[in-house]
């Protein structure tokens, strides 16, 4: 059974969503967990120590490239293409579950731009805006 | 028209953080290629700008190749768009 997931090009240890909750034409939801198991981790100190911020970074980033390529009979490639803001409100640490918001509320020619957000219970850790290249 | 293509040039300004006043940049100077030289990026930068800040839409890309050449193009669009 194909599942969104199937469609990110990425793998361990790169693949940054476990799930995708929602898909739909121009939003997309995600979760990520992050864990002691992450590749990341014996470098940032035990359960407590922080996710580099890049990383959620790159989960919105695949969130949105999934929310690009969908309804697309054959995928495309998405990279990300600019960080347009970008604001980390509270550190993601190791053990915690991040949920990924994005909404496309650009979409022009082979660029889109995306609102995005991460969120750790009910708490916003990051909120932004992306653009996205499908090639 | 002036008004308005003073508004754009600040828009442009604003919006792509050119290193420039909206006073430096003439009527017919080209966005893309020599003039302002601005990338694909910049151009859905001018997209989003013209529908928020003028109400204006450009619904495609190839609208968007007539319609983006220079600051007096872009105000006759939204100018002709205004009174339809």
């Amino acid at each position: 059974m194909h599942t969104h997931l199937d469609s990110l090009p990425h793998a361990y240890p790169f693949r940054m969503l476990d799930k995708v909750v929602e898909l739909s034409e121009g939003v997309g939801i995600g979760i990520k967990n992050f864990s002691a198991g992450d590749f990341f981790s014996p470098g940032c100190g035990g359960l407590d120590s922080i996710v580099p911020d890049f990383m959620v970074i790159e989960a919105m980033a695949q969130l949105s490239g999934l929310i690009l390529n969908f309804g697309e009979d054959r995928a495309k490639s998405a990279f990300l293409v600019q960080i347009k803001t970008l604001r980390f409100l509270k550190s993601v640490c190791v053990a915690d579950t991040v949920k990924i918001f994005s909404v496309m509320e650009d979409n022009f020619g082979p660029l889109a731009g995306f609102s995005v957000k991460a969120v750790v219970g009910t708490v916003n850790v990051a909120v932004g805006e992306l653009i996205m290249a499908r090639v | 028209m002036e008004k308005l293509k003073l508004a754009i040039k600040e828009m442009l300004v604003s919006r792509l953080k050119l290193d420039m006043s909206p006073e430096d940049i003439k009527d017919d100077t080209p966005l893309f290629g020599e003039g302002l030289s601005l990338d694909s990026i910049d151009a859905l930068e001018v997209v989003v700008g013209l529908r928020k800040e003028f109400n204006c839409v450009i619904a495609d890309r190839s609208l968007a190749e007539k319609i983006l050449v220079d600051v007096s193009s872009i105000a006759s669009y939204i100018e002709e768009s205004s009174k339809a």
